[in-house]
Parts: structure tokens; sequence; C-alpha cells
């Protein structure tokens, strides 16, 4: 066996010889002439492109960098390695191809970092093609307008503001308000409800402890099967964090391109923005408001547009991108959360007074929006909900106006009194998203005002005991409605199954 | 003022020698030219892409390493490898580190033929 093993050795070694022998040919080579701070400065190779790899020798093998600064005199290059092994006046050559990354099912399961090498110890990854870092986005004729839900299995979320396989929303709000908590529950959606949709998480310098433990979460969830985790730490140079999206947009791309659907979530588009302002600052270009450079818009345009849904000749496949934002102190017009705001087809806003109030996921439902889910939204979901944001609206504006005194008319009471339900049944703890059956059933029961005599903290506890009711004694028909595809009619079999359950059940809870 | 960039000054300079001015004064005013303006770390490159100028013009240096010297056929053989250049310099230099083959490189290309350099590409 040893014997084989060294032969086959000596045939590698021989065949790697004589690829050598053909490979001395006149190259373009140029020398470093200054590097920090993770860029370096290269004299010649004045036939480099842009986004080009360059090589650059170094005592242990070679670094790579890629050209950003194109000039008369000189190249700026950004490294992906480690600078300190780069010296001044190393040798660069051109390696006449720009950035990809390793694409495919193989990818699934995994931990990579933008640069498609593993990072979860689990061997190396063989995929059959790649796909460019840098790809233009689809053009017009390439896409079909967004019609397939997308549930997240948040009920604020499919019933206000539905999401459909392609769309841009942007998850906005300060930190600790649920953002990534609201990715996280879409993700396992996908799971639970088996939608066959492929996510992909990028995590833009998020601290590795957070990424580790939401990985352990996803593997425990059974989602880690389907998804792939683009991570990325603070510690990484900042070349890793800007190229991170679109490293994990080119995976995406590979399912939305082969008839599949895939969910792409980066998190977050603000820590991005700083990683490429620190690029952009050290290759000296002018720097413009809040110190990003011109391009900060071009950056997460030309991102976030290559989420799309695709023609049936193209196949139909898609990819539905939730980019996150973090604000300060809630300030959603500051730069990058108005950029992005301009670019997605809409945004859910986490608010921290909502969040401390114990109203969890913090949705606002005054500041956030779906410019286009609503054609996506499942008919059963869509059938009933339709009252809920109005409603909820009024609650709200009735609601700063009650707190000045006590005396109300019949019918703001009960405005008020279905309101503070509603906002109560809309709670949800995190890891538990539901199906289209539960939210449903939840809301009609709601709307057809059967909760309005039970207290608001048994709340909870009736919409429990309903969806368990429901669950126990008509399976089926619970089964047929999670399909989503019927309207649900108010004189229909189906609400008339969940009225008389929820009217029994209430009356239970009723003090 | 707005900084007057190398390759116009290699520019300049590559016109000069090629209209038969004084190599020497030309060389003092680029002196005087990069004193006065700090740039003297930059000397190499001024001169690397005032190489590359001419070259382009039809007059190449070429940088040719080996581990023993060259032999005159040899020399024929580099300068006919350049055939549509006007005239072609020679800078020999000898390495023993190179071990054997060749390396030939002028200013902003590259022709690495040597062992040393197979040794460090079959280590990569």
């Amino acid at each position: 066996m040893a014997e084989l093993h060294v032969e086959t050795l000596a045939g590698e070694l021989e065949a790697a010889i004589a690829k050598l022998e053909a490979s001395g040919k006149l190259a373009s080579s140029g020398i470093v002439t200054r590097v920090g701070d993770g860029v370096v400065w290269i004299y010649g190779l004045r036939d480099a492109g842009y986004s080009e790899v360059l090589q650059i020798e170094t005592d242990e093998g070679s670094v790579e960098a890629f050209a950003l600064n194109l000039m008369e005199d000189e190249i700026g290059a950004v490294l992906l390695g480690d600078d300190s092994r780069v010296k001044a006046g190393a040798k660069v050559s051109r390696s006449g191809h720009v950035l990809d990354v390793p694409v495919g099912p193989e990818l699934l399961g995994r931990v990579v970092d933008p640069l498609g090498r593993p990072l979860d110890g689990k061997g190396p990854i063989k995929t059959k093609a790649r796909g460019l870092v840098e790809r233009p986005a689809i053009g017009v004729l390439g896409r079909k307008h967004v019609h397939e839900p997308m549930m997240t299995g948040i009920m604020a979320i499919d019933a206000m503001f539905p999401i459909g396989r392609g769309q841009r929303e942007l998850i906005i709000g300060d930190r600790q308000t649920g953002k990534t908590a609201v990715a996280i529950d879409t993700m396992i959606n996908q799971a639970r409800q088996k939608t066959g949709v492929v996510n992909v998480y990028v995590a833009v310098g998020q601290k590795l402890s957070k990424v580790s433990r939401l990985v352990d979460r996803l593997r425990e969830e059974g989602v880690m099967d389907q998804t792939i985790v683009v991570a990325t730490g603070p510690s990484d140079p900042a070349s890793l964090l800007y190229l991170a999206p679109y490293a994990g947009c080119a995976m995406g791309e590979y399912f939305r391109d082969n008839k599949e659907h895939a969910l792409i979530i980066y998190d977050d588009l603000t820590k991005h923005a700083v990683a490429y302002r620190q690029m952009s600052l050290l290759l000296r270009r002018p720097p413009g408001r809040e110190a990003f450079p011109g391009d900060v818009f071009y950056l997460h345009s030309r991102l976030l547009e290559r989420a799309a849904k695709l023609s049936d000749k193209l196949g139909a496949g898609s990819l539905t991108a939730l980019p996150i934002i973090e604000t300060q102190a809630g300030d959603i017009s500051a730069y990058i959360p108005t950029n992005v705001i301009s670019i997605t087809d809409g945004q859910i806003f986490m608010e921290t007074d909502l969040f401390n109030q114990g109203i969890r996921p913090a949705i606002s439902a005054g500041l956030s929006v779906s410019r286009v889910g609503g054609d996506a939204q499942t008919k059963a979901v869509k059938s009933v909900s339709g009252g809920l944001k109005l409603s909820l609206s009024q609650y709200r504006e009735l609601a700063a106006f009650a707190q000045f005194g006590s005396d109300l008319d019949k019918e703001t009471q009960a405005t008020l009194n279905r309101g503070v339900r509603m906002t109560e049944l809309l709670k949800q703890p995190q890891y538990q998203p539901m199906g289209i059956w539960e939210q449903v059933a939840s809301v009609t029961a709601t709307e057809a005002g059967h909760f309005d005599n039970v207290p608001v903290e048994k709340i909870k506890d009736t919409q429990a005991a309903l969806l368990t009711e429901l669950w126990s004694e008509s399976k089926e028909k619970m089964r047929e409605l999670n399909k989503g595809a019927e309207k649900v009619e108010k004189d229909s079999d189906i609400a008339k199954l969940i009225n008389k359950t929820a009217q029994k059940v209430a009356k239970g809870f009723e003090s | 003022m707005l900084k007057t960039s190398r390759r116009t000054v290699a520019k300049v300079i590559a016109d000069q020698l090629l209209n038969g001015a004084s190599s020497e004064k030309l060389m003092q005013q680029l002196a005087g030219y990069l004193v006065k303006h700090g740039l003297t770390k930059q000397s190499d490159l001024y001169l690397r892409d005032i190489e590359s100028l001419l070259a382009t013009r039809g007059h190449s240096i070429v940088d040719v390493t080996t581990a023993r010297e060259l032999s005159d056929s040899l020399r024929k053989q580099i300068t006919k490898a350049f055939a549509g250049q006007q005239s072609v310099v020679l800078r020999e230099h000898i390495d023993e580190s190179v071990i054997g083959g060749i390396r030939i490189q002028t200013s902003d290309k590259l022709f690495d033929a040597t062992v040393s350099e197979k040794l460090r590409q079959l280590r990569a």
C-alpha cells in the first residue's frame, strides 16, 4: 500500500514539473512600493484590470490582493490576507481573472469565509461551479414581478408587511431590538414549513461568538442542512468584510439561477459600509458625507439589485434579500439608513420602546412597509388580515388620546379594547415561527371579537388553547388551510369552524 | 499646485533623450527636480518609467539574469526575441542563486525561466 502511495506521489510530482516547463511566458510584473493597513501600492502592471486579483510574492507563498485604484502612476490594491508578510519591493503578477468563489449545493450546511474557504473544520469544500463575486444584476427582461410568498413565520410581518420571493425587505432598528431574531426566525420557518428555500446568512464583522451561537441554534432547529453561513469577524481585514455580502450573494445566485429559491440575510450592511469607508479612505479616495466615499450608494444598490425573481424563461428561481441596518438612537434619516431604505422594497422598523414594553417582535406598525409583498401574500392570510393594519393604527392613535381623559364613548372603548388584544396577540416568542393556519386562526378569532371579553394577560393562553383545540379536532382541515391557497371567506366552513372553536375556548378564559 | 505625474515627467525626459539631448544634463535636471519635490526615494521608479516609455518607442533595455555568463549565441537569440525594437541594450547580471535557466526582465514585463523560480512555484 505504501509503495503504491509513493508511486502516485512521484507521478503527481512529474506532472507538476511538466506543467511548469510549459509555463514560462512573458508576463507583466510589478513591484510593491508601499504597504500598510491592508492596502498595497504597486508600481507597474499597467495592463491590470479593475477588481482583478493580483498575486504578491512573499517569503511564505503568495498573498492575493485585488486592484481597486488604477491610476496613472500606480495601482492601489486591497490585500485579502495578512499584510505583515508583504514587503515593499515584492514582485507582483496578474492572475488574469476577477474574484470568484465556489458555489453550489456542496456548500449547504457549511460555514465559510468570503473566499469560500471552510471555517467549520469539516474538511475541504469541492464544488463543481464557481460564481463571480461582482456580477451585474439581471436585466429587465429576465425578471418577473414578485408574486410568491416568502413566509417569515412572524405573524406581525406575514399579516401586515408580507414579503415575497425576490423582494428586498430591510430590517432596521437600534441595537438590541431583535433584528437578527427576525432574520433567524425566517430561516427557521423555511425548514419548519418545508418551503425548500435555501438560506444564506452573511455575517459582516459580527462577533464570532454570536455567529457560533447562531450556527448551533440553526443546527439544533434542523435548518443548517439548507443553510450556508458566510462569516467574517471584527478582526478580519476590511477587505473580507467588504467582500462578504457579494460572496454570499454569488452563493445565493447559484440557487436562483438553478430554478430554486434562496433567502439571503446581510447582517449587517452598516458594518459593511464602515468597512468600505475604511478601505476607501486608505486608498485615498475623497471622503464625502459622514466620511463615506461617493459611491457608497452604489455599493449597496448593486448588491441588492442582484436579489430578484427570475422570469419563467430563466427558470423562475428567486433570491430574496433581508438586509439589516443598525440605527443610532432610532435615527432612520442618517446617511446609510436612508440609502438602503430607498434601495429596498420596504422596511421593517424595530423600535426600542416597543421592545422594552415587552412587545416582541418590536415591529413598528407605523414606520414599517412592504412595497411589493401584497401581491405575494398568501390568499388565506390576505383575506383575513385586511383590516389588521388599519385597526392597529387606529388603536395607536386613540390610545394616545385616551391617556388624557377617561370619558370615552362605547365605540372608542371597543376599538381600544380590540387594539390591546390584537397587540397582545401579535407578540411572539423567538424561535417559534407560526404556520399559515395558526396565523389565520388567530387573526380570524380576534377580528371576530371572540377574545374581547378575555382579560389581556390571558390572550396568549387563549390563543394557544384555540390552536391546540383546532389541531387536535380538525387536523386535516388545518393542513389544508396551511397550504394557504384558498381565500378564507367570512361564511366559509373553515371560518365557521374557527369561530365556533374560538367562542368555546374563550368562554373558559373569560373572567 | 497640482502635482505633475511621474509618467508625464518620464515622458518629457524620454522624448528629449530620443531627440538627442545630452543624457548627463537631463539626469542632472531630473535629480534637481526630485530633490526639490522631495521625491528622491522614487528615483528608481522614475528610471523604470523612462525605460518603459523608451521601450514603447523602440529602444529596449533588458535585464538578463543567469547563473553563468551568457554565450554570444544566446545574446544574439535574446536580441532576436525583441525583433520589433530598433535597439536592444542587454544589462547582464550573474547570480548563482538562480541555479540555472534565465530571467529576462524589461521595465514592466518579466520572463522567468530560472530553476529557482520553478522550485518556488513547486513549493507554493
